[in-house]
């Protein structure tokens, strides 16, 4: 940012810069250095005032400690101090008191009073009789002065009297042996150094140098090594006397003697935090501290006035400059000033505005160039200001006019409006008082009617409404006798005797009570219910103008006491019955109970008698009733059985606890079949105990022992399949030799008879080897032994395979055989295909078989899901009563088992077609056979669509 | 003329079916076991082996394991024998490599030489 200065201020401060800066550095730097100076000179001198102060400190300590040995060597001391020690002699200690009271005590003014100590301390003599006794063993000055001889400041111990006092003690030595006796202490006043450092002393001694010349603010005093002012005379220092045993000295040069043994010479703060020039003395033997300090304000107080002069004599010549500057500034600066202002002023359109400018230079020049445009610009501008004075003028006047013209239509506007307003608070008024009193009516429980003279209804409330069953809108206006019929009991009340009638007529109010038994009528639903009303007379003045009617259904009244006697009555009746129940009960229950008796011991001896372990228990798993034959079958048990004792003996073969969960949440039965418990094989059933309502009251579980039974069929099982597969081999044999030799070598068997042997062993040995394949098979599909692969396939392309391969065989007998509407295409069976087709030759195999004449037929037709196969025949027909016998083991329609024709095969064919058939889910049954026409058989066969499912 | 092994413990069955395809021109060699059936395939490699599945020793399917498994015998033609219904073990046979297997009491001698001849040795 430019400093935007005034030419006037840029003209002030050079002439300032030029005419005070060089005076005042110099100025400055001059009575600075005469500072320093006296600063040093000032100190010099301080440190020789103390080195002459810890001179004579030191001298007199010496005169202290000589006065203190002379003592010591006085011989009555000596020689009563022995005699004290030594006999302990009491008249001894009385003439050493005297002695130091009388010869000792008025050697020195400074003495304040003596004690003599033996070796071990004791106040043995003191010139004050109260110090006698006390014991100053552990004390500096003691354990000292039996060595030697010595000064010492002794602080707050009081001593004849005084806190702080200053001690020289001596050792007291035999005269003979020099062994030490005791001590002798001498206690001085510290005034006496007072008065050393204050120069009364050596005034006193007529010394030439005491303390002249020093400045008032001088200060010399003592420190101890703890710190502590005590010794600080009462001097020219103007603080008066210091109550300084209490003052603590912590400053720098203090601090720099006990710490380092370093004395000072400077300025620094004392010990009240004034700034002062010092210089210390450190009295390293006794850990004292000289100072000698002057105030810094009178020690500078010579350049201090120096300062103030400089400074004053400073402002002075700004002064002058600053008036002189201002002259000069002034007079150059004016002009332009004047041309600034002018052209501002000319800016804001005063375009008569002229500058005086008489300065005779350039600037007066400037100045009438400028007047000049000015002049110019006054005359262009003032023809288009006359225009628009005109103009403005007009505007004014006109909207003068237009003012007015508002004003009063404001005026008329409000007056309407207040018109308004009172006639809106009217209304609202009204509609408030209105509104109060159809609420009143609304909300009243008790329905209310109000009619005129002539009975018409003029309003009626909401709870009227729905009694009525009519509604206001509709009944308003009209006669009330329209709406509402009276009754008293069954009877209609006429018009005119009506309660609201009377009320009108008589001008009093009519109430129509419980007792009166009236009735009204609704509208609508033509329901009529008791009534208790008031008819009042509507009054306005003397005049009765209507009838105010206020009803209710009385209903709850009216029946109240009936229901109560009926209640009671009912009640009674009640009672009395059920004491008959329960009498017919008891007796039922005595009945019941000896029949439960009864029952239980048949119900006992019928589970005992079980062939199958058993165990009921209740919902929770207790075991409520076993039989012997649990045990044989667990195990002994002791203590009776519990359901995790019989899963003990369980763990691993059934999980008893489960099932039992599993049984009561799922209610249902469970059967594991063939479980093997240790050697034996077991079957378990548990099924929920119900009584009425599918509640379930426990679970009855059972163990069958079906060891012997599974042995006896495995062993049928491999009695079975071993024989017919150990008759197979060799029946192959047999066959195959006789089909040899028929086959290869018939030529050479010449004899018919021989021949026709032959052909017997041959077809003899291929019907053993399908009656072994009939046992075989039905063995194994009653064992559930073969797995059927079911697949899709269309069926009837196996029928066409079926009726192919028996095609010979018919027409051997001269049968047609035939797929009835053969190019029929059927939706895909979903069976065991090699199965299937063993059925299928089986049966129409069957139907060739049984027919001589005619024909053999096969039907296909979907039936749901499933595809029937129908096989019909023309044949001889199966008798009524051997129908039932049919798909039986063994029997063949129309034989029994000892005259039939054996050559015709097993009897197990339709068996074994049965249990293939169900065993791939469909059926095979006879659909119908009259003997002499002909018999029909169908099977019916799973969808793929029904496998889907 | 085609060299074929049949193996087979019964010795009646054996002495029927060497007759047969004896009579119907081919050399047969005969085992009564699963070992003897094994020295002969390695020793005589015969043209094809006409194999009871239930026979001593090694079975009929061991040995048929064997053959595919040896890269000299691999592409030898085996057809299988069985008394046994169960479709299983014919399944079984099939699933090992063996051309068929043939229930022995569905067919007479004569049958069981062409559907062999058809099954061993067709162009």
């Amino acid at each position: 940012m430019a400093l935007k200065l005034k030419i006037k201020t840029k003209l002030f401060f050079i002439l300032l810069g030029v005419g005070l800066l060089p005076a005042t550095i110099f100025g400055f730097f001059n009575i600075y250095n005469a500072q320093r100076e006296l600063k040093n000179e000032i100190l010099s001198k301080l440190l020789v005032l103390a080195e002459a102060k810890e001179g004579q400190i030191f001298a007199y300590l010496d005169f202290l400690e000589s006065e203190a040995g002379s003592f010591a060597s006085d011989g009555v001391i000596k020689s009563k101090l022995g005699e004290i020690t030594t006999q302990g002699s009491k008249e001894a200690v009385d003439l050493l008191n005297q002695h130091l009271i009388l010869n000792k005590l008025p050697v020195d003014k400074a003495i304040v009073g003596i004690l003599v100590m033996d070796t071990e301390g004791k106040v043995v003599a003191s010139t004050n009789s109260e110090e006698v006794g006390e014991s100053e063993a552990g004390d500096d000055y003691f354990i000292k002065g039996l060595k030697d001889v010595v000064s010492v400041d002794l602080r707050r111990e009081k001593h004849f009297g005084l806190i702080d006092s200053f001690v020289a003690a001596a050792p007291v030595t035999n005269v003979e042996s020099g062994k030490v006796l005791g001590v002798i202490a001498i206690f001085f006043r510290t005034e006496k150094l007072a008065d050393i450092l204050s120069g009364k002393f050596q005034e006193e001694k007529g010394a030439l140098t005491g303390n002249k010349g020093l400045s008032k603010t001088t200060e010399i005093y003592l420190v101890d090594k703890e710190k502590r002012m005590f010794v600080h005379p009462p001097g020219n220092h103007g603080h008066g006397e210091l109550n300084y045993p209490e003052m603590i000295v912590n400053t720098e040069p203090v601090k720099n003697c006990l710490e380092r043994g370093e004395e000072t010479i400077s300025a620094y703060r004392n010990y009240s935090g004034e700034e002062v020039l010092g210089s210390s003395m450190c009295i390293t033997e006794k850990g004292w501290t000289l100072l000698v300090e002057v105030h810094a304000s009178e020690a500078f107080a010579a350049t201090n006035r120096t300062w103030f002069l400089f400074g004053s004599t400073s402002v002075l010549f700004l002064a002058v400059v600053g008036v002189l500057a201002a002259f000069f500034g002034r007079k150059f600066s004016d002009p332009i000033k004047k041309l600034h202002e002018g052209s501002e002023i000319i800016g804001e359109g005063k375009y008569d505005y002229r500058l005086h400018i008489k300065t005779g230079d350039e600037l007066e020049q400037l100045g009438e160039a400028f007047n000049q445009m000015a002049d110019q610009l006054k005359a262009y501008t003032s023809g288009l200001a006359e225009k628009l004075k005109e103009r403005t003028k007009e505007l004014a006047e006109k909207i003068e006019g237009l003012k007015l013209a508002n004003q009063s239509a404001e005026e008329l506007k409000a007056a309407m409006l207040n018109l308004l307003e009172d006639a809106k608070a009217l209304e609202e008024d009204l509609k408030k008082e209105r509104d109060r009193a159809t609420g009143i009516i609304s909300s009243m429980g008790e329905s209310l009617l109000v009619l005129n003279r002539s009975y018409e209804i003029v309003l009626m409330n909401p709870a009227a409404e729905t009694l009525l069953e009519v509604s206001a809108k509709d009944a308003v206006g009209r006669p009330w006798s329209d709406f509402t019929r009276v009754y008293l009991a069954d009877k209609e009340i006429p018009i005119r005797e009506r309660s609201a009638v009377k009320a009108l007529e008589s001008g009093h109010a009519v109430t129509t009570r419980v007792e009166d038994d009236h009735y009204y009528e609704g509208f609508k639903t033509k329901r009529r219910f008791p009534v208790v009303a008031i008819s009042a007379p509507l009054k306005s003045g003397e005049d009765v103008i209507g009838v105010v009617k206020v009803f209710r259904d009385a209903t709850f009244e009216k029946e109240h006491l009936t229901i109560i006697e009926r209640a009671v009555a009912e009640r009674t009746r009640e009672l009395r019955d059920k004491n008959v129940v329960l009498e017919e009960a008891k007796r039922k229950v005595s009945e019941g109970w000896l029949m439960l008796q009864e029952e239980k011991a048949r119900l006992m001896a019928a589970i005992q008698s079980l062939p199958r372990g058993f165990i009921l228990t209740d919902v929770e798993g207790q075991i409520l009733i076993t039989n012997q034959l649990l045990e044989k079958i667990l195990g002994p048990v002791k203590g009776g059985w519990t359901l995790s004792e019989v899963q003990n003996r369980l763990t691993g073969y059934v999980e008893v606890q489960e099932l039992f969960r599993k049984c009561i949440s799922e209610k249902r039965s469970i059967i594991l079949k063939d479980i093997p418990f240790v050697s034996r094989i077991l079957n378990f059933f548990i099924t929920p105990v119900f009584i009425e309502a599918g509640k379930i009251i426990g679970t009855m579980i059972l163990f069958e022992d079906v060891t012997e039974a599974k042995i006896l069929e495995r062993s049928k099982d491999e009695f079975f399949s071993i024989a017919s597969h150990e008759l197979r081999t060799p029946l192959t044999a047999i066959r195959g030799n006789a089909s040899m030799i028929l086959d290869y070598f018939s030529e050479q068997v010449k004899d018919q008879e021989l021949r026709e042997m032959l052909d017997d062993i041959h077809t003899s040995s291929v019907r053993l080897i399908e009656i072994v394949n009939d046992f075989l098979n039905m063995s194994r599909l009653e064992q559930g032994k073969i797995t059927f692969h079911n697949q899709a396939f269309q069926i009837e392309e196996l029928v066409t395979e079926v009726l192919d391969e028996l095609a010979p065989q018919a027409k051997q007998k001269n049968l047609a055989l035939t797929l009835v509407d053969a190019k029929k295409k059927y939706p895909a069976v979903f069976v065991d295909r090699d199965r299937t087709k063993e059925v299928l030759l089986n049966i129409i195999g069957n139907a060739l078989k049984f027919t001589e004449k005619g024909e053999v037929k096969v039907t296909l037709a979907p039936k749901g899901n499933q595809l029937e196969v129908a096989v019909s025949d023309t044949g001889r027909g199966i008798s009524y009563k051997n129908q039932r016998l049919l798909f039986r083991k063994f029997q063949q329609a129309g034989d029994s088992l000892y005259t039939r024709d054996t050559t015709r095969g097993t009897g197990l064919g339709l068996y074994i077609s049965k249990l293939m058939v169900e065993g791939m889910g469909g059926k095979i049954y006879l659909v119908k056979s009259v003997e002499g026409v002909g018999s029909t058989f169908a099977l019916t066969l799973p969808g793929v669509e029904s496998e889907k499912k | 003329m085609k060299k074929l092994l049949i193996v087979e413990d019964d010795a009646l069955m054996l002495k029927l079916y060497e007759a047969a395809f004896v009579g119907a021109g081919y050399v047969v060699d005969t085992a009564a076991d699963g070992l003897v059936a094994w020295e002969k395939i390695v020793a005589g490699k015969p043209d094809g082996v006409l194999m009871d599945i239930m026979i001593p020793k090694l079975t009929g399917l061991e040995i048929l394991d064997k053959l595919k498994a040896d890269p000299a015998f691999k592409d030898m033609p085996v057809v299988m024998l069985t008394n046994l219904t169960a479709p299983k073990v014919v399944e079984e046979a099939q699933s090992k490599g063996a051309r068929a297997c043939l229930l022995k009491d569905r067919h007479t001698p004569k049958e069981m030489v062409d559907k062999v001849k058809e099954l061993l040795f067709a162009p």
